[in-house]
């Protein structure tokens, strides 16, 4: 079980909800809690295979949920699938969270849904239906992609 | 189920500055940018696949745009060398918002970045601190189900 070189961490105000709502609605599973003395999470980690997303709160040191600014974000989490897209959408929607955009097939070759936690913070799942490279999705929407190896 | 990544996507008011900014002082090399026809950037991916993607002001926006506050930020964890990491994040006027330390789960620091971005940085320590006095750690998904 290792931590990958890079994951999201999220404030919330209610923290042990937030893990017990993760846990419903996107299927993750809560491997660790850090709680200073007063019930504050200052560290956790919220877990799919070796994606970790962590999960602290009561916000402070510049943290905010996004119920603190009024409903608006200063990230968004990204969650790739190899399947079950439609599915997940399902358990999200009956565990409570807001479905912003259904799923639908993108141009650039991914199925994906967006949606809302209960304290705000934007997620999006998406899966591949269709294997396209930079110079396909280019064609598709119009962009110019730069990659650097 | 199987899930092959999970990415935070970070907005910035100017996410085409903020790209040079994150590689001179965290080291984040940017690995694919997408502009639009017009040359925006609409989408760009830094080292370990952080999204820097432009703010749409009212829904999604930059710290810079909220008054300072952060709703996410980015854990990053370094295989070595966080002292050297620490030095150049100064060097380039990152502001510090906690100093390197060892604490019980390592060696940390956290820095903002040019829109206020929060970045932790975090590297395993053989030297470890006790958790402070009223702390707990729980391992939620190890703990036996059932009767005993």
């Amino acid at each position: 079980m290792r931590v990958p070189p890079i994951s999201p961490l999220l404030f919330y105000r209610d923290p042990h909800a937030a893990l017990k709502f993760l846990e419903r609605a996107f299927g993750f599973e809560t491997r660790i809690v850090v709680e200073a003395g007063d019930g504050g999470v200052v560290h956790s980690e919220s877990a799919f295979e070796d994606h970790v997303v962590m999960v602290v709160g009561p916000p402070s040191h510049g943290g905010a949920s996004p119920l603190d600014l009024d409903g608006r974000t200063t990230g968004h989490v990204h969650v790739q699938l190899q399947d079950g897209i439609d599915r997940l959408c399902e358990q999200a929607r009956t565990a409570g969270a807001l479905i912003e955009r259904e799923p639908a097939d993108q141009p650039y070759g991914d199925r994906v849904f967006v949606c809302r936690d209960p304290e705000g913070h934007s997620w999006s799942f998406g899966q591949e239906v269709k294997a396209m490279a930079a110079g396909d999705w280019d064609e598709a929407t119009g962009t110019k992609t730069r990659t650097s190896a | 189920m199987s899930v092959t990544e999970v990415r935070p996507e970070m907005f910035y008011r100017d996410p085409a500055a903020a790209l040079g900014w994150l590689d001179r002082a965290f080291g984040l090399r940017t690995e694919l940018v997408v502009n639009d026809k017009d040359g925006a950037q609409v989408f760009a991916r830094v080292s370990g696949g952080v999204a820097i993607v432009g703010e749409i002001p009212g829904q999604r926006q930059s710290p810079a745009s909220s008054g300072g506050l952060s709703s996410q930020q980015v854990m990053v964890t370094l295989d070595g060398g966080i002292e050297d990491h620490y030095a150049q994040a100064q060097a380039a006027g990152a502001p510090i918002v906690e100093e390197l330390r060892t604490l019980f789960f390592g060696k940390t620091y956290t820095a903002a970045d040019l829109e206020g971005h929060l970045w932790s940085f975090l590297q395993d320590s053989a030297e470890r601190t006790p958790p402070p006095e009223g702390w707990s750690v729980r391992f939620p998904s190890r703990e036996t189900e059932g009767p005993a």
